[in-house]
C-alpha cells in the first residue's frame, strides 16, 4: 500500500528526472516533491502535469507510489530517484580541470 | 579502414542539420513529443530511466583513433566523462541533454560518425568479427561486404519501416566471433574452389523472449548475387512479417511459422523475379570498397620477438593476445571488464589512452567487440610489453578475455527504462567472486552473461551460465540458464529452475562452477559437461545448498 503519491516526469531540455512541487514547479529533488495524499491532490497534479506537457516543459509524467519509509514503493522508482546504484567510473571534474588550466595559463 | 567519400560526408552532415532543426522546433513547441519521439529515435536518442541516452553507431565495430578521441571529447563536454560500449559494437552515452544533441551529432559528423539507424524498425548497425582482416583463421575479410551492406541499408526507404528491427552479422573466419547464428541474418563468407568469395546465408536467429538459432537459408551465394538475394529475403520479411504483435514481428518468428523451406521458396521467387537493374554497379562498388579498406603496411619482421618473463604480463599474453595473419604481428584485446567494475564502460581518459596506443602501435585503428572489449588489431609483437605497461597504468590491463570474469552485461535497471532488474551490480559481484578461481585454475570454456530483462541485450541465452533479471512481486529476481554457446556450434541455454535473489547469484554461480570442475573431463567446456551430464546434477547441487 502506498502512503502517498508524487508526480514524476522528465525535463524536456535536459531529460533529467523531475518531480512536481506543491507550488506547481518541477524539481530534481525528490524530497521537495508534493506529497499527493488524496484524490483532489492527485487530480490537481495530473492537471499540472498535462499543462507542463502541453507547454513543452516536461515529458512522460506519471504518478509514483511512495511507501512508509518515504521512498518510492517500486525498485525502479527508487533507482530513478537516486541514480545508478553501481559506481560509474570516476567522472571528469570540469571545475578543477578549468582551474588547473587557468593556473597554468596564469 | 573505410574513409567517407563526399557523398557519405554530406549525407551525415545533412542529417545532423535536419535534426538540429527538429530539436529547435521541439524546444519551440511546434513539434509535440508524440511527433518528435520517432524523429529522435531515428537519430539514436532514447529517453531512459534517468536521462536521454545517445547510441552512436560504430559501423561493424571499426574505429579510428581520431574517432575514439572525439568520443572522449563528447564524453567530457556533453556527458559525464564516460561511455558504455555495447554488445552491438556501438557506444552509448548515458547523460546527454536534448539541447546538446545537435552539437554532438555535428561533432560525430566531423569524424565520419553518426547515430543513424541505431534505433527503430530498420536495418541496424551491421556487426562482424572484431578480428576481421587480421585473424589468423580468416579466409575472407568481411569488411568490404559489411561496408556494402551499410551503404545499401542506410536510409533505404523500402526497409525503413520493417515489421521490427533487423540485424546482420558477418564472419569470414572458421571461429565465429560475431555470433552469426543469433542474428536475423548471419553471413558466413568463405572461399570457393577457384578462390572466389562465396556466402552461406543463415536466417531467423535471435535472442530476446524467443531465442532461436538461425537456419541455413542458402549456401554458396556468389558475391554478385549476394545483395540481390539479401534484398529478396528482406522483401519477403517486409511483406509477410507480423505487424500486429511486436513479440511476433521478428523474422525468426516468420521463418518458424512458415517453415524454412516455404520461406526459402518465397525468397527464391522474389529473387528470380527482381529487377536486376537495381543492382547495377554493385560488383564495381564492392571492388572499390575492397581497395578502399586498406590494410596497413606491415613491416617485415626479421627475428621473433623476445618478450619479458614478467608473470603478470605473461598471463595477459595468454588470454588477451591472439594470432595475427601477419608474421611478427599480434592482435591485442583490451579488457573493459575490470574485476568488480562495470562491463563495457570506459572513461574519457581511458578512451584517449586507447587512441594514443593505437596511434603509436596499431596503425591508428581500433575495434569494438560484441563482448564489450576493445581490440588493437595491428600490433607488432615486440611492442606488446610496452602496450601492456601503459594499459596497466590506466587500469585497462585485466587479463581475462574469454574468461569467466569477461562478463557481458547490459545496462539493466541502473540505466534502462525497459529493465526488470539490475545487471551491472550482479556482474560486479560475480566477477569479484570468480576472479580468484580463474587465476588459480584453468576455467577456459566458461562464459557468464547477464541481461536485465527478457530482451536479452546481455546475451544471457548464449552463455554457459546465463543470468536473466526478472521481477517477482515487485522485487528483482534472477533466472539462471545453462549450456548456451554463441559460435558455429550455437546452442540456447536451458532454465535451471526457480529464480534466485541478487544476493544468492554469486554463490549459485560458484556452486555451478564447483559441479563443472568436479565432473569436467580433460579441458571440456562448461556447456559440453552440461550436455553430457544433463541438468539434474547441477540443479541438485544448487537447490540443495540454496
Ligand atoms: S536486456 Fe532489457 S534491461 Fe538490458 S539493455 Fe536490453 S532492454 Fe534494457
Amino acid at each position: 500500500m502506498s502512503n502517498f503519491q508524487v508526480m514524476a516526469g522528465n525535463d524536456l531540455r535536459s531529460g533529467r528526472v523531475v518531480y512536481l512541487t506543491a507550488d506547481g514547479n518541477w524539481t530534481a529533488r525528490f524530497l521537495l516533491a508534493s506529497q499527493l495524499t488524496n484524490d483532489e491532490a492527485v487530480a490537481a497534479a495530473e492537471e499540472h502535469a498535462s499543462q507542463a506537457v502541453a507547454s513543452d516543459h516536461v515529458v512522460d509524467p506519471y504518478l509514483v507510489n511512495v511507501v512508509d519509509d518515504g521512498k518510492p514503493a517500486h525498485i525502479r522508482e527508487r533507482i530513478r530517484r537516486t541514480g545508478p546504484t553501481c559506481l560509474p567510473p570516476p567522472t571528469v571534474d570540469h571545475d578543477s580541470l578549468a582551474a588547473a588550466a587557468s593556473m597554468a595559463a596564469g | 579502414m573505410y574513409q567517407y567519400d563526399q557523398y557519405d560526408q554530406s549525407l551525415v552532415e545533412a542529417r545532423s542539420a535536419e535534426f538540429r532543426a527538429q530539436v529547435n522546433r521541439r524546444l519551440a513547441g511546434t513539434l509535440s513529443e508524440e511527433e518528435f519521439k520517432p524523429l529522435r529515435l531515428m537519430n539514436g536518442l532514447y529517453l531512459q530511466l534517468h536521462a536521454y541516452m545517445l547510441r552512436v553507431a560504430v559501423p561493424y565495430g571499426v574505429m579510428s583513433s581520431r574517432q575514439m578521441n572525439q568520443l572522449a571529447m563528447i564524453a567530457d563536454k556533453f556527458d559525464r566523462g564516460y561511455g558504455h560500449f555495447t554488445t552491438r559494437q556501438n557506444i552509448q552515452f548515458n547523460w546527454p541533454q536534448l539541447v546538446d544533441t545537435p552539437d554532438i551529432l555535428d561533432a560525430l559528423a566531423e569524424v565520419q560518425m553518426h547515430a543513424i539507424q541505431t534505433s527503430g524498425n530498420c536495418i541496424r548497425n551491421v556487426t562482424t568479427d572484431p578480428f576481421a582482416g587480421v585473424a589468423a583463421d580468416e579466409t575472407v575479410d568481411p569488411r568490404p561486404v559489411c561496408e556494402l551492406l551499410r551503404q545499401w541499408s542506410t536510409f533505404m526507404p523500402e526497409f525503413s519501416f520493417l515489421p521490427r528491427k533487423f540485424k546482420f552479422a558477418l564472419t569470414g573466419a572458421s571461429t565465429d566471433r560475431a555470433a552469426i547464428k543469433f542474428h536475423d541474418i548471419g553471413i558466413h563468407l568463405k572461399r570457393g574452389d577457384a578462390g572466389q568469395t562465396l556466402a552461406d546465408i543463415w536466417v531467423g536467429g535471435g535472442q530476446g523472449r524467443t531465442p532461436r538459432i538461425a537456419q541455413l537459408l542458402k549456401t554458396d551465394v556468389t558475391v554478385a548475387d549476394l545483395l540481390p538475394y539479401l534484398d529478396a529475403a528482406m522483401r519477403v520479411y517486409n511483406l509477410y512479417g507480423n505487424r500486429d504483435n511486436k513479440y511476433k514481428a521478428r523474422i525468426k518468428i516468420l521463418v518458424a511459422s512458415l517453415g524454412l523451406d516455404a520461406f526459402a521458396a518465397k525468397v527464391e521467387k522474389e529473387y528470380l523475379s527482381a529487377d536486376r537493374s537495381r543492382f547495377e554497379g554493385v560488383a564495381e562498388e564492392l571492388q572499390r570498397l575492397e581497395a578502399a579498406i586498406l590494410k596497413p603496411v606491415y613491416k617485415p619482421q626479421t627475428a621473433s620477438a623476445e618478450l619479458p618473463d614478467d608473470a603478470e604480463f605473461q598471463c595477459w599474453l595468454k588470454t588477451n593476445v591472439f594470432a595475427h595473419q601477419q608474421q611478427g604481428y599480434s592482435i591485442a584485446v583490451i579488457s573493459l571488464k575490470p574485476i568488480g567494475g562495470i562491463p563495457g564502460d570506459a572513461t574519457s581518459d581511458q578512451m584517449r589512452l586507447m587512441a594514443e596506443l593505437c596511434d603509436a602501435y596499431s596503425a591508428s585503428e581500433l575495434r569494438v567487440t560484441h563482448r564489450q572489449n576493445i581490440v588493437l588489431p595491428h600490433v607488432e609483437t615486440k611492442n606488446l610489453y610496452e602496450i601492456w605497461n601503459q594499459l596497466k597504468a590506466a587500469n585497462l590491463a585485466e587479463h581475462n578475455i574469454d574468461q569467466p570474469s569477461d562478463i557481458i552485461a547490459c545496462p539493466g535497471l541502473d540505466y534502462c527504462a525497459l529493465a526488470k532488474a539490475r545487471s551491472i551490480p550482479i556482474a560486479q559481484e560475480v566477477s569479484a567472486k570468480i576472479c580468484e578461481r580463474e587465476q588459480a585454475k584453468d576455467l577456459n570454456g566458461l562464459s557468464i552473461n547477464i541481461s536485465g530483462c527478457i530482451n536479452a541485450c546481455g546475451h544471457h541465452h548464449v552463455a554457459s551460465i546465463g543470468i536473466l533479471g526478472l521481477e517477482k512481486n515487485g522485487a528483482e529476481t534472477y533466472q539462471v540458464t545453462l549450456g548456451g554457446r554463441n559460435g558455429l556450434d550455437a546452442s540456447v541455454g536451458k532454465v535451471l529452475g526457480p529464480g534466485f535473489s541478487a544476493e544468492q547469484v554469486p554463490d549459485t554461480v560458484n556452486t555451478l562452477v564447483d559441479v563443472w570442475l568436479q565432473h569436467r573431463e580433460s579441458n571440456e567446456s562448461f556447456s559440453d559437461t552440461y550436455d553430457r551430464l544433463g541438468k539434474q546434477v547441477f540443479s541438485e547441487a544448487v537447490y540443495a545448498s540454496a
